[in-house]
């Protein structure tokens, strides 16, 4: 029998089942030209504008009225994903359009940028340098064997060139190591604010014993509370000139509707397509501007989330930090650590119960007190004594 | 030691909610934005998940 060529089955396609389609952002806006020429035709899969009212109204409730009915829909894409904006105009920003797909799967980029830029070996000019130099200040401080051998190996690798290090002026680069003073992290503080936190704690004299006039709330300052200006953050963010393409300035709703489907469903997914996010829009949308200002006003959503943080495999040294993350951004960017989307914002201090001077407060204020606790001393001389507490 | 931790906990949120934040969560902050265009933001708390920190 003649076996078939094997070039025939390289055109067999995948049976449905297991055909996979790469992930889409939502449908892309039209053109602005576009839009504004369209009426409504009633046509569905065409971006319309439709409105609830056709005859003009004048009453200023009427006019409120036809601009919250007033919705924009885009196309379906392949998955029959169709994104409704609320909205007159179309969003002058749209940040589906710089959606990638790396950003939308989990698959890696084919290629990646850091191959085609040379490693930078800084202050040694190559990388033969910087292998000796390298052996040099980190193989230990005393010769011996395995140290030799390093050496050798380092001398021995096809890849190392005695030319490149012939010129290489080895002063100067020790110099610099030795006044590196580590710039780059003086900065680590910048926009951090330490305050102090006062808290009044209350205390009761506690039954059978004599009211003491220090008796009361007493207040309680615990150690810096480590923070930063939340507005600044916001104003930081909000400004950012490369990531802040991907910030959605206006919601929208993502309803799916396939082919042969009557409705369409409504897709929950980001904060910026819930109905939480399109309320808060709109209010915002129908509240009196301010005075004078015709800017465009968008809703910055903000979702906070902290929990206790272990430092330490052993021990108990803790953190409580305090994440703030921003709800226009897509959560496929938000999980991603790499896309720096995330921002501490404070460091929760606790009421520990033995800290010193919250123990010495419980101490004051508790009942036996202060002649035996704070003035030891009475019980061992064994007569009273003028004490200034 | 819960009036104690609750109290904290509050006092550290008021310093984080500031009055310069509320002011601008009533008239908002008018910012440049990256595309050249300027608007006026609104912060708006939507969610906030955490552990109380209260035991």
């Amino acid at each position: 029998m003649e076996r078939r060529p094997w070039t025939r089955r390289l055109n067999r396609r995948l049976p449905l089942r297991f055909r996979d389609l790469l992930p889409l952002p939502p449908p892309p806006l039209p053109p602005p030209p576009l839009a504004q020429n369209i009426a409504s035709t009633g046509d569905h899969s065409s971006p319309t504008i439709t409105s609830g009212r056709t005859s003009p109204l004048h009453s200023g409730f009427d006019s409120l009225r036809r601009r919250l009915r007033q919705t924009f829909t885009t196309e379906r894409n392949v998955f029959g994903l169709s994104r409704r904006y609320h909205a007159l105009e179309l969003p002058s920003h749209d940040p589906e359009e710089y959606s990638q797909l790396d950003e939308l799967s989990d698959i890696p980029p084919p290629s990646s940028s850091s191959i085609l830029d040379p490693p930078s070996f800084y202050p040694y000019p190559n990388s033969s340098s910087f292998r000796l130099g390298d052996w040099y200040w980190n193989g230990g401080i005393q010769k011996s064997q395995s140290s030799f051998k390093e050496l050798v190996h380092i001398v021995g690798d096809p890849e190392f060139h005695p030319e490149d290090i012939r010129d290489t002026n080895w002063n100067d680069i020790n110099n610099t190591l030795g006044n590196d003073k580590g710039d780059e992290w003086l900065d680590e503080d910048a926009g951090w604010l330490h305050t102090p936190v006062t808290i009044s704690v209350p205390y009761h004299p506690r039954r059978g014993v004599l009211a003491d006039p220090h008796a009361g709330p007493q207040d309680y300052t615990v150690a810096d509370f480590y923070h930063r200006n939340l507005i600044s953050v916001i104003r930081e963010r909000l400004s950012e000139s490369t990531d802040n393409r991907h910030f959605h300035y206006e919601p929208y709703e993502l309803n799916w509707q396939p082919e042969g489907m009557q409705r369409s469903v409504r897709v929950h997914g980001e904060l910026y397509t819930s109905p939480a996010f399109i309320d808060a829009h709109r209010d915002l949308q129908d509240s009196p501007a301010e005075p004078g200002c015709e800017l465009p006003r968008v809703v910055v959503g903000l979702m906070f989330s902290s929990d206790v943080t272990h430092l330490t495999s052993f021990g108990d040294a803790k953190l409580w930090p305090l994440y703030m993350f921003f709800g226009n951004e897509s959560k496929y960017r938000r999980c991603k650590p790499s896309c720096n989307v995330c921002h501490h914002v404070a460091y929760f201090q606790s009421v520990s119960p033995y800290p010193f001077a919250f123990s010495i407060l419980l101490i004051r204020n508790s009942c036996q007190t202060r002649s035996k606790i704070l003035q030891p001393h009475r019980l061992q001389v064994g007569k009273p004594r003028v004490t200034h507490t | 030691m819960t009036h104690c931790a609750r109290e904290l906990m509050h006092a550290q949120w008021a310093i984080l909610l500031d009055d310069e934040f509320v002011e601008a969560w009533q008239h908002g902050i008018v910012v440049t934005c990256c595309d050249g265009i300027k608007r006026r933001f609104y912060p708006r708390i939507f969610s906030y998940s955490a552990d109380y920190p209260e035991k």
